[in-house]
C-alpha cells in the first residue's frame, strides 16, 4: 500500500457538527418568499380512464393559484429515471394523463396558498372515472387477456426490445457458449425459483423541491436530488424550455438510495411557478413516499445451473422477471445489472443463458434502489451456491474461494452485457474477496459455529450462512464526473464538483483526493457541490460512481493545479520546474533547499507577476468498472415453534480497494447492511386485494430501529485498484446484497428449510418449517 | 390563536391554528432544526425537549405547549456553540444525511440525563424512536457512548 | 382550516363542565393528531390535576392524565418488574411515552395499546366524569363505547396486593412498528402447579379477551403440563400487516403457552 498522508484517514466530514446541530439547510429549509403549495390527487382506482375531470369548483376556491391536469399542461412522454440522455428507460410517463395505472398514481395537482387549502380543493375536483381490469400478477403481465397498461405512443429512446402490447417495457436474452451441452455434462442439476419483494427507499427526508423566479426570471430549483444535471435537462425537455434558463440547486440531502435519482417533483414545481409566476413548494408526505415515489423492483429469479462432482459448474441458465410496476422507470437496467453484477462473479462458467423481461403491472413503480438489481439476484445466487456446495460435501467458504473471479482473470459477461447496451471488456485488477472470506469467517466464528445448531432461549436454534458478491464502480465509458479547483492568495482552494453528496459525505472523500493530490490539508479546501450554474458536470450520484468517477475526476484536476502551480514555483524560484520537489504546501529547489509555498504562489499570481487566477478543470470517465468485493455473514437465531428470526450477529468484510476515509466508508457498509437485513426480515409492502398498500407508514413498514440491531462488525480489506483515484473503488451500494442471502443460508443451517421468497417473515418461516415437518412425518 | 414559547431561552410570540403541531410552528418561526420526516411521531426526527421532557414536536398540538420551554438541538448547550454529544456524533462518524441527528442528539440528551452510564441495551431502547436509513446505528452507538465518557469526564 | 377550539379546565368540576358541551378531552397523547376534530372544543387536561400516579400496597392508581412514563417510572419504582410498569414502557418510544397518557390510550384503545392488557387482567377500575359518570371496570369500559362518549377518564385502579408472576408479550415485526396483538399471563404458583391465572389478549377479533374459560381449565395443573391451543383463543385473529389471523392466533397460543410455563423469555 502506497503511503498516503490524508487518504486512507477518518478526516471528520466536513459537515457533521452542522448538520448535528441541525443548521446545515436541506430544501424545505430554504426561506421563499410566500410559495404556493402544491398538492396531488391520486387514484383510487388500480387501472382507469378518466373520462372527464372539472377542476372548477376547486379554482373558484378562495387561495387557489392553479390546478394542473392533463388538458392543461405539456403531453410530451418522458421518463422519470433521471439517467444520461438518450435514457435507457422507456418514455412511458406524462405530467398527467387521461389514464392511471395505480393505486397512487397522479389524477392532477393543485398550487394553493396553504397546504389545507389545496386538500379542499383536491376534494373539489369533480372527477369522472371508467375503472379498467387491473393486473396485479407480473406472470400475467404478457398474457393476451390481461389488460395492456400503455398503448398511446409510448415509446423507447434507445433502439432496444419495447413492447408494450404485451407490457413488456424491457427484455433480455443473454448466451454464452451453449448451455444445453453445457448442462449435458453435468453430474447434477440445481434448479430453483427466487422471489424478492417491493421495498422502499425510507430516507428520512421526504422528497421535496423549491422553486423561484431569479431576478431575471430563470427558473431555479431547490430539489433533493442525487442527479441535478439530469433534473435540468429533463425539466428543460418536458416543459419546453431551454436548458440555459434553469438553475439547479442541491443543498443538503436526507438520504437517496436511488429514490432521489427519480426526477419526480421538480418538473411540476417548475410548471407552477411558471405559471403562477410565484414560488412553489412541494414536499411528500410519509405516506406518499411510500406509495407515489419509486420502489425496489421485485424480481422472479430462475436459476438452473449444472454441476459436475469436482465443483465445476458447466452451465447457468437465469431467467428472470421483473415487475416494474405502472410505469418503466429503470425498468431494463435493473433487468440488465441483475446479471451483470452477479454472472461474472463465477467466471468459470463456460456456458451461459441469461434471458429476462420487465414487465408492466398496476402496482406501484419500480426504480433506481441501492444494489440495482444486484439485490434480487444475488438473493437466489447465493443461495444456490449454497445448496451445490452441501450437495458437493465442500464448505461454502471454500467454494467460493475456489470458484470466484480472480486478479488477472475476466468474464466474457463483463463484454456482452452492459447496462441496457453491450458491456465493456475488462480485466480484474484488484480483488480482495479471498481475504475477506477469511476476515469474516474468522470473525463470526464459522469453524466452530457452522453446522453446530447451537440452542438458544425457549428452543430456538443458532445458525450461519454467508454470501458473496461484487458490484462495480460506476458505468464504464458512460458516467462522467467533472471538478474545477481555484486557487486563493492564502494558498486555499476551491473546489467545484458536479458530484453530489445525497448524505454519503462525498463532500468531504473528494476533499482528500484534491489533498493528498496536492499535499495540502484537507481544511485548506472549500467545496461547492451539484449546483449547475456553478459547478462543472456530473452524471450524479448512483451506480456507485461518486468515489471512482467523480474522484478520478477531482485527482486529474488536483494534478493539472499541481502543475501551474509548480511552474510559478519555479518562475520565482528561477529554477527548472522539473527539479523542484513537491512537499506539503510548497515546492522546494533540492539545490538551493529554498521553498516556494501555495500562498506564496497564490499572492504572485493575484498581484505580483504574470497575474493570473490559477485554475484547472478535469473530467473524468472510465473504461473499466472495477468491482468492489464483500463477503456478508450472518448468525441466527430461529424459533421453531414461531418462525421467529433473530439475527444474532452480522459481519461485512468489504473489499473496496483503498478506502479514501475508512469511518465513512464502514459507516456505507454498515448502513447498506442493516438495510439489507431489515429488506430481508420485516420490511413489506402489504396491498389489499384493489391494489392499494396498507401500510404505507413508518410503523407499519417495517425497518429496523435500533433496538432490532444485531451485533455487527465490518471490515475493510484494503486493495490497490490502479484504476481508481489513489487506489479507490467503490462502496456505496454492495454491502445491500448479501444480508438476504446470507441469513437464508443461515436459517437452512439452523432448522433445514430454505426460504426462497422475500421477505422471510416469521409466518413464511413457520410455514416452511410446517412444510418440513409434515414432509417427514407424513403420517403425522 | 396567540400565544408564547420560549424557544432557546428567548421568548416568541406565536400565531396559529388550533390543529397546528408544535412542530409547524416552530419551523414557520425559522427553527428549521427541527425536521419534519413523517408527521406521525414515527421517525423521530422533530425530537425537541418541552419543559425539559423529550417529546415528538409533531405529536404536540401548539395549543398544549403555550408557556412553556422548548430546547431543540440547535439551543442544546444553551450558548449556540455546539454541545458535547453533537461533537461526539461527528467524531464517532454517526452523521451521514444528517436528517435524523438533530432528533437522535435529542434522545441522547434525554437517554444519558436519566440515564448517565446506560448499557448497551438501554441505549438500544432509548434511541428506539429515531429511525436512521444511512448508518445502520453502528456508529450512533458509538457516538452515544462517546458522549457519555466525555459527559461523564466533564461533570 | 379546522374550527375547533381549546379550552383549559383547571379542575375536575371545570372538566366535567366542559364536556357537556362537544368537548374531547386531550391528555397529550397522539390520538387526535391524525384526526383533529373539525368542530367543537378540546380540553387541555394539563391544569385538571388528574396526573398523579400512586402505589400503595394494596393498589396502584393512575391519574387519567398521568403519561406512560410518569406511570411506568412511580410504578417500577414502588413495585420493580410490575407488569403494567413493564408493559408501558415497551410502549412506542421514550418521546412517545412523555405524552402517552393512561387515559387516551384507554379511551381510545388502538388494537397495539400496551395498557390495556394488563389492566383487564389486573381487574382495574377506572372513574369517568362526564355524561356517564361513575366507577366502571376497565373491561366493562373498553368493551362499551358508550361509557367514551362525553366523558373523560379520571383515575384507573387496580390491584396491586397479590404476587403474580406476570409474563408480557407483543408481536411486532420490529420494535418499533405498531404491534399486532398483546398477550398478558399472570400465574399464582404453588410449586410448579399454577394455583391460579389470568390471561387476556388484544387486538384479536372483538378487541380484546380474556381468555377465563382457559383459565379455568389450567388452575391445578403443573406448569410444563401446560399447552394452549388456537382453539383455546375462540375466534382469534384477523389478518393484519401482512401477518394471516391463523398465524397471528398461533403465535398468541405459543406465547401463552410460555407464559404460563414461566418461559424466561417470550418469542421475541
Amino acid at each position: 500500500m502506497a503511503d498516503y498522508t490524508t487518504v486512507g484517514k477518518s478526516v471528520k466530514k466536513i459537515d457533521a457538527l452542522s448538520l448535528a446541530m441541525g443548521t446545515e439547510p436541506f430544501t424545505a429549509d430554504y426561506p421563499l418568499d410566500s410559495p404556493l403549495v402544491l398538492k396531488f390527487m391520486y387514484s383510487d382506482l388500480a387501472h382507469a380512464d378518466i373520462v372527464s375531470l372539472d377542476a372548477s369548483r376547486a379554482e373558484a376556491l378562495d387561495g387557489v393559484a392553479g390546478v394542473f391536469h392533463f388538458w392543461n399542461c405539456p403531453d410530451t412522454f418522458y421518463t422519470t429515471a433521471g439517467q444520461g440522455y438518450p435514457e435507457p428507460s422507456a418514455y412511458d410517463n406524462r405530467l398527467f394523463d387521461h389514464k392511471v395505472r395505480f393505486v397512487g398514481d397522479r389524477i392532477c395537482m393543485v398550487a394553493a396558498e396553504t397546504s389545507e387549502i389545496a386538500e379542499e380543493a383536491i376534494s373539489l375536483i369533480d372527477l369522472e372515472m371508467d375503472p379498467l381490469p387491473a393486473l396485479f400478477d407480473p406472470e400475467l403481465a404478457r398474457d393476451p387477456d390481461s389488460p395492456r397498461l400503455h398503448a398511446d405512443g409510448e415509446y423507447m429512446p434507445i433502439p432496444v426490445r419495447y413492447q408494450p402490447e404485451e407490457n413488456v417495457c424491457a427484455g433480455l436474452n443473454i448466451p454464452l457458449g451453449d448451455v444445453e451441452s453445457g448442462m449435458k455434462e453435468a453430474d447434477f442439476i440445481v434448479e430453483h425459483r427466487y422471489t424478492t419483494h417491493q421495498a422502499s427507499h425510507a430516507a428520512m427526508e421526504p422528497h421535496v423541491v423549491a422553486c423561484y423566479l431569479d431576478p431575471r426570471d430563470r427558473v431555479v430549483l431547490v430539489t433533493a436530488t442525487q442527479v441535478p444535471f439530469h433534473v435540468r435537462r429533463i425539466v428543460g425537455r418536458v416543459l419546453d424550455i431551454p436548458i440555459q434558463r434553469i438553475r439547479v440547486i442541491k443543498p443538503r440531502i436526507g438520504g437517496g438510495f436511488g429514490g432521489k435519482q427519480e426526477v419526480l417533483l421538480e418538473p411540476y414545481a417548475a410548471l407552477a411557478t411558471l405559471r403562477t409566476g410565484r414560488s412553489t413548494f412541494c414536499e411528500f408526505t410519509r405516506s406518499e413516499v411510500f406509495v407515489s415515489s419509486r420502489t425496489r423492483h421485485p424480481m422472479r429469479v430462475d436459476f438452473k445451473m449444472g454441476v459436475k462432482n469436482n465443483g465445476e459448474i458447466t452451465a447457468l441458465v437465469m431467467d428472470a422477471l421483473m415487475d416494474s410496476g405502472a410505469y418503466g422507470s429503470h425498468g431494463l437496467t435493473v433487468l440488465s445489472n441483475a446479471g451483470a453484477k452477479v454472472l461474472p462473479l463465477f467466471n468459470k462458467i463456460p456456458n451461459m443463458l441469461f434471458t429476462g423481461s420487465s414487465v408492466y403491472t398496476n402496482l406501484p413503480v419500480g426504480g433506481a434502489y441501492r444494489g440495482y438489481g444486484a439485490t434480487q439476484s444475488y438473493f437466489g445466487f447465493n443461495q444456490h451456491i449454497d445448496m451445490i456446495a452441501r450437495k458437493l460435501g465442500v464448505d461454502f467458504l471454500d467454494y467460493c474461494k475456489k470458484w470466484h473471479i480472480k486478479e488477472g482473470e475476466t468474464s466474457d459477461i463483463f463484454r456482452i452485457l452492459g447496462e441496457g447496451k453491450e458491456g465493456v471488456s475488462q480485466v480484474i485488477g484488484s480483488c480482495g474477496l479471498g481475504e475477506c472470506i477469511d476476515v469474516g469467517a474468522a470473525a463470526i466464528g464459522w469453524k466452530e459455529k457452522r453446522g453446530r445448531k447451537q440452542r438458544g432461549a425457549n428452543g430456538a436454534i443458532r445458525g450461519v450462512g454467508a454470501a458473496v458478491m461484487m458490484q462495480g464502480s460506476g458505468i464504464p465509458k458512460i458516467d462522467m464526473g467533472g471538478a474545477s479547483i481555484k486557487l486563493n492568495e492564502d494558498g486555499s482552494f476551491n473546489l467545484a464538483v458536479g458530484a453530489t453528496d445525497l448524505g454519503t459525505g462525498s463532500d468531504t472523500i473528494l476533499i482528500q483526493i484534491a489533498a493528498e493530490a496536492l499535499k495540502a490539508p484537507p481544511e485548506k479546501f472549500e467545496i461547492l457541490s451539484s449546483d449547475t450554474d456553478l459547478t462543472p458536470f456530473d452524471v450524479g450520484a448512483y451506480a456507485s460512481s461518486t468515489t471512482y468517477i467523480s474522484g478520478g475526476a477531482v485527482k486529474k484536476c488536483a494534478l493539472a493545479m499541481l502543475d501551474q502551480l509548480q511552474s510559478v514555483a519555479a518562475e520565482a524560484l528561477e529554477v527548472d520546474k522539473e527539479t523542484l520537489r513537491h512537499e506539503p504546501e510548497c515546492f522546494t529547489d533540492p539545490a538551493s533547499g529554498k521553498s516556494f509555498t501555495f500562498e506564496q504562489i497564490g499572492y504572485r499570481s493575484f498581484y505580483a507577476v504574470n497575474q493570473a487566477q490559477l485554475q484547472a478543470n478535469a473530467s473524468h470517465t472510465s473504461d473499466v468498472s472495477p468491482p468492489p468485493f464483500l463477503a456478508q455473514f450472518a448468525e441466527v437465531e430461529v424459533d421453531p415453534e414461531t418462525g421467529v428470526v433473530r439475527v444474532v450477529e452480522f459481519v461485512s468484510a468489504v473489499d473496496c480497494g483503498q478506502p479514501i476515509n475508512p469511518i465513512l466508508a464502514e459507516g456505507q457498509v454498515e448502513g447498506a447492511a442493516v438495510n439489507g437485513i431489515s429488506f430481508a426480515l420485516s420490511e413489506q409492502f402489504v396491498f389489499n386485494r384493489d391494489g392499494r398498500v396498507t401500510n404505507a407508514a413508518f410503523g407499519r413498514y417495517g425497518i429496523y430501529t435500533t433496538a432490532d440491531m444485531p451485533r455487527m462488525q465490518t471490515f475493510l480489506v484494503p486493495t490497490d485498484e490502479e484504476n481508481g483515484p489513489f487506489g479507490a473503488k467503490s462502496v456505496g451500494e454492495i454491502a445491500i446484497n448479501g444480508p438476504a442471502p446470507a441469513i437464508a443460508n443461515a436459517i437452512f443451517d439452523a432448522v433445514g428449510i430454505r426460504l426462497y421468497d422475500l421477505p422471510m417473515t416469521p409466518e413464511r418461516v413457520f410455514q416452511a418449517l410446517q412444510e418440513s415437518r409434515s414432509q417427514e412425518e407424513p403420517s403425522a | 390563536m396567540n400565544g408564547t414559547i420560549i424557544v432557546n431561552g428567548a421568548q416568541i410570540e406565536i400565531d396559529f391554528d388550533p390543529a397546528d403541531t408544535l412542530l409547524d410552528v416552530l419551523r414557520d418561526n425559522g427553527h428549521t432544526e427541527v425536521k419534519r420526516g413523517c408527521s406521525k411521531g414515527e421517525c423521530g426526527t422533530c425530537l425537541v425537549l418541552l419543559d425539559d421532557l423529550l417529546v415528538n414536536s409533531c405529536q404536540v398540538f401548539a395549543a398544549t405547549a403555550l408557556g412553556k420551554k422548548v430546547t431543540t438541538s440547535s439551543g442544546l448547550n444553551g450558548d449556540g456553540r455546539p454541545h458535547v454529544i453533537h461533537e461526539s456524533f461527528a467524531d464517532a462518524g454517526a452523521v451521514q444525511c444528517g436528517f435524523c441527528t438533530p432528533g437522535m442528539v435529542m434522545a441522547t440528551h434525554s437517554l444519558l440525563t436519566t440515564t448517565p452510564d446506560p448499557t448497551d441495551e438501554e441505549i438500544r431502547l432509548g434511541l428506539v424512536g429515531n429511525l436512521c436509513r444511512c448508518t445502520g446505528y453502528v456508529k450512533i452507538f458509538d457516538a452515544v457512548k462517546l458522549a457519555c465518557k466525555r459527559m461523564r469526564k466533564d461533570g | 382550516m379546522s374550527k375547533v377550539t381549546w379550552v383549559y379546565p383547571k379542575s375536575v368540576d371545570e372538566l366535567t363542565e366542559c364536556l357537556k358541551n362537544d368537548t374531547r378531552p386531550h391528555g397529550g397523547g397522539t390520538g387526535f393528531m391524525r384526526n383533529v376534530p373539525q368542530s367543537g372544543s378540546l380540553a387541555d387536561l394539563s391544569g385538571v390535576g388528574i396526573a398523579s400516579v400512586r402505589v400503595t400496597d394494596g393498589s396502584v392508581r393512575i391519574g387519567g392524565a398521568a403519561t406512560f412514563t410518569a406511570a411506568a417510572s412511580a410504578i417500577a419504582a414502588a413495585r420493580p418488574g410490575h407488569i403494567v410498569a413493564r408493559a408501558l414502557y415497551d410502549a412506542a418510544s421514550p418521546a412517545l411515552r412523555n405524552r402517552i397518557t393512561i387515559g387516551g390510550s384507554l379511551a381510545l384503545f388502538p388494537p397495539w395499546s400496551s395498557v390495556v392488557g394488563p389492566l383487564v387482567a389486573l381487574d382495574a377500575e377506572l372513574t369517568i366524569v362526564g355524561a356517564t359518570t361513575g366507577t366502571y371496570p376497565v373491561s366493562e369500559y373498553i368493551g362499551n363505547r358508550e361509557l367514551g362518549a362525553e366523558t373523560a377518564i379520571t383515575e384507573i385502579r387496580a390491584d396491586a396486593s397479590r404476587e403474580w408472576e406476570s409474563h408480557w408479550y407483543r408481536f411486532a415485526p420490529t420494535h418499533f412498528n405498531y404491534p399486532l396483538f398483546t398477550v398478558v399471563v399472570l400465574t399464582e404458583l404453588d410449586g410448579t402447579s399454577i394455583s391460579d391465572c389470568r390471561i387476556v389478549l388484544t387486538g384479536n377479533r372483538g378487541r380484546f379477551k380474556r381468555l377465563e374459560a382457559v383459565e379455568n381449565e389450567i388452575r391445578g395443573t403443573s406448569q410444563p403440563a401446560v399447552e394452549v391451543t388456537p382453539a383455546d383463543l375462540g375466534a382469534g385473529f384477523p389478518d393484519r400487516q401482512g401477518f394471516s389471523g391463523e398465524y397471528l392466533t398461533h403465535l398468541a397460543a405459543v406465547a401463552i403457552t410460555r407464559g404460563l410455563r414461566g418461559a424466561e423469555r417470550n418469542a421475541t
